[in-house]
């Protein structure tokens, strides 16, 4: 473990650097990229806060048989609105928030390519959530049809009333807000790397935003180009998906599942990015495989395109085992991405502080979900565990286990630079192990529970079936996961009022964006080091023969 | 040919491959022209880059190293497809300048914010009726004008 020095930390000074104005007048018209990454983080935060009370009334609901609390009207409205908004509105606006605040630091650039587009793109994913989740506010409810919107569920028929088409339309204008936010990252990446900065000395988190918004142009218009179907559909009668007309309702699921598998590849491969700009730092090494890292990126956003129809393989109206094998292929430029991870660690000096902490969390939660993943992957297993809690435990063990565990990193890890203090050690850890306790009753039972055979999206369970000793304790454990992201709230909130200084380089970082004040000034960069590998800061600390060189993080409860 | 158009060849060619595969392996039609379209899509804007590319990124201002063994031995697969970084290696960086073109990067400006409100309304319009389409389009079109003459001011 590395030691705490204290004539370091004397050299930390309190977060006045070019301090940039903070009215909100400042806030509406900025077109600053870290003041972008800091409304999108905000906002998404928010987002997750609201749809994870969603969630906490599902659970409310399901403790017991019968209905307590909510309706099955109601009941819809609320795991729709939860899935809509957790991952439109929370999991890739977060993404895009760090992406938009660290790609330009990491890179070496002043501001992204277009600022006033990057503000636009904000604005306008705040548009999507303000009237999407405005359903709530209307006569017949919010939408009610699942995040997935299937034909004819959707329909007018049997979904009347301004919730789907608010749904609709808020889903679209946010699925242009991430085409645009896409161009704008692939034209900052390509165009204003600094000098040195080639491609392959790019950090991983970069490489990552890259495909993500590569993955974004290829499947957001198709998204888009399906809600436009269903809009027309609903209220200019038009027939796509209406089958009494010559329509198909197939066509639906094929349009939304070439957007949604390669989401959920948007929604986890920054985070991979993240986990893998942490853990090299937290064990003192360089990462392990930088060319093997990349290339699985590119391997997994390019067969994430051609796996869509797994969500289907119960229609009867796709190619089984194509897609059962495209499906399982893309195991294994993910398991070379473990091994990189672990052979990054391996024999190396690991400092087991809140970031790494909530990485190597993400590395046993992840690989839970990507197993069960394999297994639906195969139609006789999926045959049997369609529809059911089993695939509800994962992809939440993919999406909460990875992605959110990997946020939760990146926050502990990248708030520091951002606010220029640093977080709370102690309440951080707190919150990891309540969260992995918490995740851990209200997910894993879920297995058992699919297996057994209790559906998903039902509002009630019969007393009979013996699904209410395993219902309890994933509510127990929702309630834990409630307290852990209270501690998490707490912590920001302290830390940024009384949290100490971080200095411009708390962990004793490796890429560019440790290499400028924190928070940074405007246009990023007081000085920028040369850069002759993928970890310039590092080998600027060992040519000036700073301090740090060989050194390891110096945050607290490093010691 | 630089890295970066490499990124969306290398795509652009797996997805032809798949797209022809699951063609045979399914005749299905959405599935297959949504792939194919995204192969063509891709193919275009690499050749409409390739034709119109300027050199300015860093691999591109490198000297080019002799060929190298791996270009050897794999020839045009190669050149396309390789995933190296011989390039870099071949040109160092001397100590970064700092490319700070701040009068390039507006300070601050109200129009995206305005624009953002009237998409807002349009879409509002979509699901409430067309009369919220007049303030939409009327401020959709001012922060036109003011997006376009900030620009250009």
């Amino acid at each position: 473990m590395a030691t705490v020095d204290s004539r370091e930390r004397g050299t930390a000074v309190a977060p006045q650097h070019d301090r940039p104005k903070g009215g909100v007048v400042d806030w509406l018209t900025t077109t600053d990229h870290k003041k972008i990454g800091i409304l999108y983080l905000v906002s998404a935060v928010g987002f997750f806060l609201f749809s994870g009370l969603l969630s906490l009334v599902i659970r409310a609901e399901l403790a017991a048989p019968g209905l307590q609390i909510v309706g099955h009207q109601e009941y819809n409205e609320l795991f729709t609105m939860h899935g809509t908004g957790m991952v439109f509105f929370f999991v890739v606006p977060t993404a895009i928030g760090l992406g938009n605040y660290f790609v330009p630091l990491q890179i070496g650039a002043p501001d992204v390519a277009y600022p006033r587009l990057n503000a636009f793109t904000y604005w306008l994913y705040i548009a999507g959530g303000l009237i999407t989740f405005s359903g709530f506010l209307t006569a017949g409810g919010a939408a009610a049809v699942g995040w997935t919107g299937y034909a004819p569920l959707s329909s007018n028929t049997f979904s009347p009333g301004a919730g789907v088409d608010l749904w609709i339309v808020g889903l679209l204008l946010s699925g242009v807000s991430g085409i645009l936010g896409a161009i704008n990252f692939m034209a900052t990446i390509f165009g204003m790397r600094v000098p040195g900065m080639t491609m392959f000395r790019m950090p991983i988190f970069c490489w990552n935003i890259l495909v993500t918004s590569g993955l974004i142009l290829f499947t957001f218009p198709v998204l888009s180009a399906a809600f436009a179907m269903l809009y027309i559909d609903r209220q200019i009668g038009g027939f796509f998906f209406d089958p009494s007309a010559g329509g198909d309702p197939i066509l639906w699921q094929h349009l939304f599942w070439f957007f949604g598998h390669p989401e959920v590849y948007i929604m986890i491969l920054p985070f991979f990015g993240v986990v893998t700009e942490i853990i090299p730092v937290f064990s003192r090494k360089p990462v392990f495989g930088y060319s093997g890292f990349v290339f699985a990126t590119l391997l997994i956003g390019g067969y994430s395109l051609s796996v869509w129809a797994h969500h289907m393989f119960t229609t009867g109206a796709v190619n089984n085992p194509f897609f059962a094998a495209t499906s399982m292929i893309i195991a294994v430029p993910t398991g070379v991405k473990f091994f990189n991870w672990i052979a990054t660690m391996w024999r190396g000096k690991i400092s087991m502080q809140t970031p790494m902490l909530f990485s190597v969390g993400f590395l046993f939660m992840f690989l839970i979900g990507g197993i069960t993943g394999v297994f639906l992957a195969s139609p006789p297993i999926d045959y049997h565990v369609h529809d059911t809690y089993y695939v509800v435990a994962h992809f939440h063990y993919v999406l909460f286990g990875g992605s959110v565990f990997a946020i939760f990193a990146a926050f502990y890890y990248w708030i520091p630079k951002i606010s220029g203090r640093l977080m709370n050690e102690g309440l951080g850890k707190l919150h990891f192990w309540l969260l992995i306790i918490g995740f851990n009753m209200t997910f894993f039972p879920m297995h058992v529970l699919g297996l057994n055979g209790m559906n998903r999206r039902i509002a009630d369970y019969s007393s009979a079936s013996g699904f209410q000793p395993l219902n309890i304790l994933a509510t127990a454990g929702a309630g834990i996961l409630a307290l852990a992201v209270t501690v998490f709230l707490i912590n920001f909130f302290v830390s940024m009022r009384k949290g100490e200084p971080a200095g411009d380089d708390p962990w004793g970082g490796y890429s560019l964006e440790w290499a400028t004040t924190s928070p940074p000034p405007p246009h990023n960069f007081h000085r920028i080091p040369p850069v002759h590998s993928e970890r310039p800061v590092f080998d600027d600390r060992a040519n000036r023969g700073g301090a740090g060189a060989g050194g390891g993080p110096r945050g607290p409860g490093s010691g | 040919m630089v890295e970066e158009l490499r990124f969306f060849l290398r795509i652009a060619v797996y997805l032809v491959v798949i797209g022809t595969i699951y063609w045979f392996v399914s005749y299905e039609v959405a599935g297959t022209l949504l792939l194919l379209f995204g192969a063509v899509a891709t193919g275009f804007f690499v050749v409409a880059a390739r034709i119109s590319f300027q050199p300015k990124t860093p691999e591109d201002l490198a000297p080019r190293p002799p060929s190298s063994g791996l270009h050897r031995m794999t020839g045009v697969f190669g050149r396309y497809f390789a995933f190296d970084d011989e390039n870099a290696a071949g040109g160092e960086p001397t100590e970064a300048p700092l490319a700070l073109e701040e009068e390039g990067f507006p300070e601050s400006s109200i129009w995206p914010l305005a624009a953002a409100l009237a998409a807002l309304l349009l879409g509002l319009g979509l699901v409430f009726g067309p009369w919220l389409w007049i303030p939409g389009l009327a401020l959709g079109a001012s922060s036109m004008w003011g997006w376009l003459t900030q620009l250009t001011a």
